[in-house]
């Protein structure tokens, strides 16, 4: 009897005691930092000195500066135009993938998923030297062609776009993944059932494959959106958020706000706003795919 | 099974107490210092990393059981963490720290005053020795607290072979007008197809210096760049606008310098001009030693001169910054690393700075001893960085915060060239900037 006992509290407290390490991981680097920096950003922290509380006026002070808005927005639209080309380039790749057989497809699948292993600082340099204006590889191919040099880091537009591509290209092997993932666990009898009933091959996608891909799809974009919108390393490696503010994302803000300024009050309000910002959208999106956690 | 594990570890545990207890005895005199800087010591290609591990070697040798333990840190978040570690009491013995931080590390005490570790031990000989502009620049009236490592100046860096070529005196250059006329006949397409540029700046604010026309006009003009309580001094007067515009003229009117200018990092240009894309580029002297290593062409062909004038009247002065090695004051071994402090700056590791990683010597009698050094081309321009550095420079107040100035000035060029912004403008908007970020708080 006190053996059936232990066993029942031992099975009572399993779940407990397996999740127990990473809790204890999430609490130290995940919660205190967060609370603490939520308790920072209502004081003026100039040089880590907390010198005077200010309650929500760093939150006023750095939302009302034109340059954090414009930051803002310039996060939100590398951060949107990355996820939907992402999210259409990783589906279509998914689905040739998915439908093609042999070595090729997969020597191909690793090929795509390697820049999102890659390390950023790495990955950004590459492709820094591959678009410098001077000396950049594909600049050079442009000259030899007989054309005068494409701008891709200088130009203001031209910029924002080179740094879409990168983004993006980061991020299309793992949504291909997740994705050729979620077509696999598909039923074949899904398929087969749908292929009696005379669909074509759009048919097949959209009123079949589609909905079933919900999920991975709805992960993907979440993980996706918010390696995006949090993504200092990539900007800063490349553009270094020019020329002038062209590229000037959030994070970098927040970066020059600390490590240039020392003003670590106002850096951590934009780094507050930064994460209630990453929890509204990714609410707003597991609700729109009406995805269940 | 269960027994065997029982007795392994009591066994294990016997062993741990008895070898810990030993040990401890053994080295009860040991004093472990710990010791923040940028610089990787493992490193077998950076000349000032291989000489402090030398350094620090040699120190070891002459104090057993002192052991030096070098955490490097990443160099644009090194201040910010010597601020948060002193904070929150945990930082290391000894640590180094940028001149832009100096001042206010020495406000909020980080620092411990040399004058409690050695200074006052010090022959008169010896202060005179160590006395120059940027150590005094750090004594509040009443202390000194650090002992300036790795310090330059900025200033134009240039290919002598290419001038010889052109028919261009160094000397003759003594406006910023006098310099773009010379870099109009230096900016040419080479046998192979490649084309140079007369040269080159980058204004990115991924890495800021304080660098181009625009500062050392202001550095230069009446009254400096900042008033004594650290305000903006005439930010938007007329050598200011004639600086801003003379930068964008170099690329637009001469066109000496690239578009990219604008988007790239003075790190860049430095390898560029290694790899002989430029024949003259805005530049630390700190650097002058990493670029004689890596460039594509005669080392002793690098020349170093102080920036010009931008309208031949007012000077032109260059801001002069490096490192600034010190003891923190919550160290509990202040006064053996306050040795150490003083054994790097003794005449014998100052030699071993000035001729190991060229850097520019902390000590008078340094120069004199190593007279024959000097006269090596390669290294005939410390001489002259050092002279810059001496006469022409603007060493930072510690009396007031100027923090992200440089970034103000390169943001300047930045308004103007990108986002189309008048002269004035420009300058107004970065004055603003300042003001709000270091004055109205």
């Amino acid at each position: 009897m006190d053996e059936l006992k232990r066993k029942k509290y031992l099975h009572k407290i399993l779940p407990y005691l397996l999740s127990f390490p990473s809790m204890v991981i999430i609490v130290l680097f995940l919660i205190i930092p967060l609370v603490y920096c939520l308790y920072c950003s209502f004081w003026r922290c100039d040089y880590m000195d907390f010198s005077k509380f200010v309650g929500l006026k760093n939150y006023i002070d750095v939302f009302s500066k034109e340059a954090t808005i414009t930051s803002l927005l310039v996060s939100l639209k590398i951060s949107i135009v990355s996820l939907v080309i992402a999210i259409i380039i990783g589906t279509l790749l998914a689905l040739w993938i998915n439908s093609a057989n042999g070595r090729f497809a997969y020597i191909l699948e690793i090929m795509i998923l390697i820049p999102w292993v890659t390390s950023q600082v790495v990955a950004a340099m590459l492709w820094k030297w591959l678009l410098k204006d001077e000396t950049g590889l594909i600049n050079y191919i442009v000259q030899q062609l007989g054309h005068e040099p494409i701008g891709f880091l200088s130009d203001k537009n031209i910029a924002v776009v080179s740094l879409i591509i990168v983004i993006t290209w980061r991020v299309i092997g793992y949504v291909m993944v997740q994705l050729v993932a979620g077509l696999k666990a598909i039923p074949k009898e899904y398929d087969e059932a749908a292929m009696i009933d005379g669909v074509n091959k759009w048919q097949m996608f959209w009123f079949v494959r589609l909905p079933q891909l919900k999920t991975p799809m709805a992960i993907s974009a979440i993980i996706v959106a918010l390696s995006n919108l949090n993504n200092l390393t990539v900007p800063l490696t490349l553009t270094g958020g020019g020329p002038g503010n062209a590229t000037t994302v959030i994070s970098i803000l927040a970066y020059r706000e600390s490590f240039s300024y020392y003003h670590f009050g106002e850096a951590s309000a934009m780094s507050i706003a930064l994460c209630i910002m990453n929890f509204i959208l990714t609410v707003a999106y597991v609700k729109a795919v009406k995805y269940e956690i | 099974m269960r027994k065997f594990t029982v007795i392994l570890l009591v066994v294990l545990m016997a062993m741990t107490a008895v070898f810990a207890g030993g040990s401890a005895e053994k080295d009860s005199d040991a004093v472990t210092l710990r010791l923040w800087t940028f610089l990787d010591i493992t490193s077998t290609s950076n000349g000032r990393a291989v000489v402090l591990k030398e350094v620090i070697d040699k120190f070891e040798e002459t104090h057993p059981g002192v052991d030096i333990i070098v955490e490097t840190q990443q160099w644009t978040t090194l201040p910010s963490k010597v601020f948060a570690a002193s904070e929150a009491g945990d930082c290391a013995d000894i640590f180094m720290i940028n001149t832009a931080n100096r001042g206010e590390a020495i406000k909020r005490g980080v620092f411990e005053p040399l004058e409690n570790l050695f200074y006052n031990d010090w022959t008169k000989e010896q202060k005179q020795d160590l006395d120059s502009a940027v150590f005094e620049a750090g004594f509040d009236g009443t202390y000194h607290y650090d002992i300036p490592l790795y310090f330059g100046g900025f200033g134009i860096m240039y290919r002598k072979d290419l001038f010889e070529q052109k028919g261009i005196d160094p000397e003759s250059i003594k406006t910023w007008e006098d310099l773009a006329e010379a870099a109009q006949k230096l900016t040419y397409t080479d046998a192979n197809g490649q084309k140079i540029w007369g040269y080159g700046i980058g204004y990115s604010l991924d890495v800021v210096d304080s660098h181009g026309a625009l500062p050392n006009a202001l550095f230069g003009q009446e009254g400096g760049m900042f008033t004594d309580d650290g305000m903006p001094n005439n930010w938007t007067g007329p050598i200011a606008q004639q600086a801003l515009q003379m930068e964008l003229d170099l690329i637009n009117k001469y066109k000496v310098s690239p578009e990219s200018s604008a988007s790239v990092t003075s790190e860049d240009v430095y390898t560029d001009f290694a790899a002989g894309k430029y024949a003259m580029i805005s530049a630390g002297t700190v650097r002058m030693p990493t670029v004689q290593s890596q460039c594509s062409f005669n080392p002793d062909y690098i020349g170093f001169m102080a920036y010009p004038s931008i309208d031949g009247v007012s000077e032109s002065k260059c801001y002069a910054a490096g490192w600034h090695i010190g003891v923190w004051s919550g160290s509990k071994n202040k006064d053996i690393a306050g040795e150490f402090l003083e054994f790097i700056c003794s005449p014998e590791m100052d030699s071993l700075w000035v001729t190991e990683a060229q850097q520019i010597p902390i000590l008078k009698s340094t120069l004199e001893n190593n007279a024959e050094f000097f006269e090596i081309p390669t290294n005939s321009w410390v001489i002259e960085a050092k002279d810059i550095i001496d006469t022409k420079s603007y060493i930072q107040s510690i009396n007031y915060v100027v923090s992200g100035f440089n970034e103000d000035m390169q943001n300047a060029f930045l308004l103007a060239f990108v986002d189309g912004y008048t002269v004035e403008e420009a300058l107004k908007t970065v004055e603003n900037n300042f003001i709000e970020r270091n004055v109205e708080r």
